[in-house]
C-alpha cells in the first residue's frame, strides 16, 4: 500500500508540474466567471435571469460534456501514451512497484485530477452565483453538491474507456485525435441509435440530471449506477491488461 | 556465497528474431561483473529481462534466491538501475525527481538525497529543471537514481554514455567506493573496455544472443593479454567459427 501510494503521490505531482494541466486548471477558474459575465451582459437583450440558482447544474452539463472529456483526454494522453514515446515509463518500472500499482496510481491519479477539476469548477460556479446576488439555499446547495458527486462517477467511468483505448497508442497526439473523433462518434450515434445511449459510457455525461430529478425511479438510478461501475471495472481490467504486457 | 542474481536458460526472442538464447549467469555478493559485446548482441536485451522491463520467452531469473516475477517488489528492493538511455520527465528538477524515487524506498533520508547530488556532481544544479541538462548531466543524475537507496545490486547499462573525461572518473571512484566499502554488487554492460578491466572482477562476452565466455579477470588476464586483447580474440574466434560453418 506504501509503495502504491508513493506511485500515486509521484503520479500527482508529475501532473502539477505539466504547464498544460495548470493552464487547464487557470482556464477552469475563469470559464465560469466568464460565461456567468457574458450571460449577464447579455441579460437587457435576453430579457432573462442569466445566472439563476440553476446555473452551478446547467454549467455541470456544459463542463461534462466537453471540457472534462477534454481533460480526460489529454491526462490520458500524458500518462500512457506521452510516458511510452518518451520512455519515461521504465522510470516507474524499475521501482520496486508491480505494474499493477503502477496502471493503479496512473489511473487514480487521472480522478483525482477529475474531482479536482470538478471541485474547482463547482466551487467557481457558487462564487458567480453569490456575486449575481442567486445565492444557493441549503437544500439547493445540497442537490448542487450531488449532481457534482454524480458526475464525478461518470466522469470516473468514461475516463476508464479512453485510459482502455489509450494502451493502443504510442503517440499522444495520435491518441488525442482519435479520442476526440471516437467521442464526438459516440456523441453522435447515441442519438442515432437508441441502444448506444443504453450502453455506451460516452452517453452518460449528463447522468447527474437523474440525481436531481424528482420523479426518476430508484430503480433507474441504481440500474445505472452499477451499468456505470462495471463498466469501469471492466475497462480498467482490460486496460491493465494490455498495460501489464507492455514491453520499455 | 550469496548469490545476487541468477538467470537460468534465459530466452527472449524479438519478431525479428533477435534477442538472446539460454543465457545462465550467477552473480554472487560483492562481485562487479562486467558484460561485453559488440552493438546488437543482446547485452541490453539481458539487462531488462532481468529487471523485469520485458519478460522472458523461457528461463527463470531470481533475485536474492526469489523468482522475480513472482516477487518483483521484494527482488527490486534491493536493486538500482540505469536501463538503455537515461531519460527524465523534464519538467521537473534534479531535486524533485530523486524526490519522487525517495518516496519508493522509506528508509531513505533527505539528506541521501544531498549526498548522491554531491557524489555525481550535480548539487549545485540540483534546482534546475532537467530539460537545461547535457547528456552527461543525465547520466549523472540516472546514476545517483540508481544508487539512491543504497541497493544490494545496481545494474547499468552503458554508464558511460555521454560522459567527459572527468565523469568517467567519477563514476569509477564511485563504483569502486560502494564495492569496497559497502560490498555492493555491479552489473555493467559498458563498451569502454578499459574502464571495466579496472573495474570487474568477473567478465562475460553477449555474442548473437549467447553467453559465449565467461570469467574472472585476474584468470583472463593471467596470460599478460589485456581485457580488449581477449574481448577481440573471443570475436576473431566467432567469426573463424561461423565461416568454417
Amino acid at each position: 500500500m506504501s509503495r502504491w501510494k508513493a506511485g500515486w503521490i509521484n503520479e500527482l505531482s508529475l501532473l502539477v508540474h505539466r504547464k498544460k494541466i495548470i493552464a487547464f486548471f487557470a482556464f477552469s477558474l475563469l470559464l465560469p466567471v466568464l460565461l456567468a459575465v457574458s450571460l449577464h451582459a447579455l441579460q437587457p437583450v435576453l430579457g432573462l435571469v442569466a445566472v439563476s440558482q440553476s446555473f452551478p447544474i446547467q454549467m455541470l452539463s456544459i463542463y461534462t460534456s466537453a471540457w472534462i472529456p477534454l481533460f480526460i483526454f489529454t491526462v490520458t494522453a500524458d500518462l500512457f501514451p506521452n510516458e511510452a514515446a518518451s520512455r519515461t515509463l521504465k522510470l516507474a518500472f524499475l521501482r520496486p512497484n508491480t505494474r499493477f500499482k503502477v496502471f493503479f496510481a496512473k489511473v487514480a491519479a487521472l480522478a483525482a485530477g477529475i474531482g479536482a477539476l470538478l471541485v474547482l469548477l463547482g466551487a467557481a460556479t457558487l462564487v458567480c452565483n453569490v456575486f449575481a446576488g442567486t445565492a444557493l439555499s441549503l437544500a439547493a446547495g445540497m442537490g448542487v453538491f450531488k449532481a457534482y458527486a454524480a458526475a464525478f462517477v461518470s466522469m470516473v467511468a468514461l475516463s476508464a474507456v479512453f485510459v482502455f483505448i489509450s494502451q493502443w497508442f504510442k503517440s499522444a497526439t495520435g491518441f488525442m485525435v482519435f479520442a476526440i473523433v471516437l467521442y464526438a462518434a459516440l456523441k453522435i450515434s447515441s442519438f442515432l441509435l437508441g441502444a448506444m445511449s443504453t450502453f455506451s459510457p460516452a452517453s452518460y455525461t449528463d447522468w447527474h440530471m437523474l440525481w436531481i430529478h424528482p420523479t426518476v425511479a430508484a430503480g433507474k438510478l441504481w440500474s445505472t449506477s452499477l451499468y456505470l461501475l462495471s463498466s469501469g471495472v471492466l475497462f480498467f481490467a482490460l486496460g491493465y491488461f494490455i498495460f501489464d504486457r507492455k514491453e520499455v | 556465497m550469496d548469490t545476487m542474481l541468477e538467470t537460468s536458460q534465459l530466452t527472449k526472442t524479438y519478431r525479428n528474431q533477435r534477442g538472446i538464447r539460454n543465457i545462465s549467469l550467477r552473480l554472487n555478493a560483492g562481485d562487479v561483473y562486467g558484460l561485453l559485446g559488440p552493438n546488437g548482441a543482446g547485452k541490453t536485451t539481458f539487462l531488462k529481462l532481468v529487471t523485469g522491463l520485458i519478460r522472458p520467452d523461457e528461463g527463470k531469473i531470481t533475485l536474492f534466491r526469489q523468482d522475480l516475477i513472482d516477487h518483483f517488489e521484494a527482488g527490486m528492493q534491493h536493486v538500482g538501475c540505469m536501463i538503455e538511455s537515461a531519460d527524465f520527465h523534464d519538467f521537473i528538477t534534479a531535486g524533485q525527481y530523486l524526490k519522487m524515487v525517495r518516496r519508493y524506498y522509506p528508509d531513505v533520508t533527505e539528506h541521501r538525497i544531498t549526498q548522491v547530488l554531491e557524489a555525481v556532481g550535480l548539487i549545485s544544479v540540483r534546482n534546475d529543471k532537467i530539460k537545461h541538462y547535457s547528456t552527461g548531466m543525465k547520466q549523472k543524475l540516472a546514476l545517483a537514481a540508481a544508487i539512491l537507496p543504497n541497493p544490494k545490486l545496481v545494474i547499468l547499462d552503458e554508464p558511460t554514455n555521454g560522459l567527459d573525461i572527468d565523469g568517467m572518473v567519477m563514476f569509477r571512484r564511485i563504483i569502486q567506493q560502494l564495492s569496497e566499502e559497502h560490498g555492493t554488487t555491479f552489473l555493467i554492460s559498458s563498451h569502454m573496455i578499459h574502464e571495466l578491466e579496472q573495474l570487474c572482477n568477473r567478465v562475460g562476452v553477449i555474442v548473437e544472443g549467447q553467453l559465449v565466455r565467461e570469467g574472472d579477470v585476474r584468470d583472463l588476464l593471467a596470460g599478460g593479454q589485456s581485457l580488449e586483447q581477449f574481448y577481440i580474440h573471443e570475436l576473431e574466434s566467432r567469426k573463424g567459427e561461423k565461416s568454417v560453418v
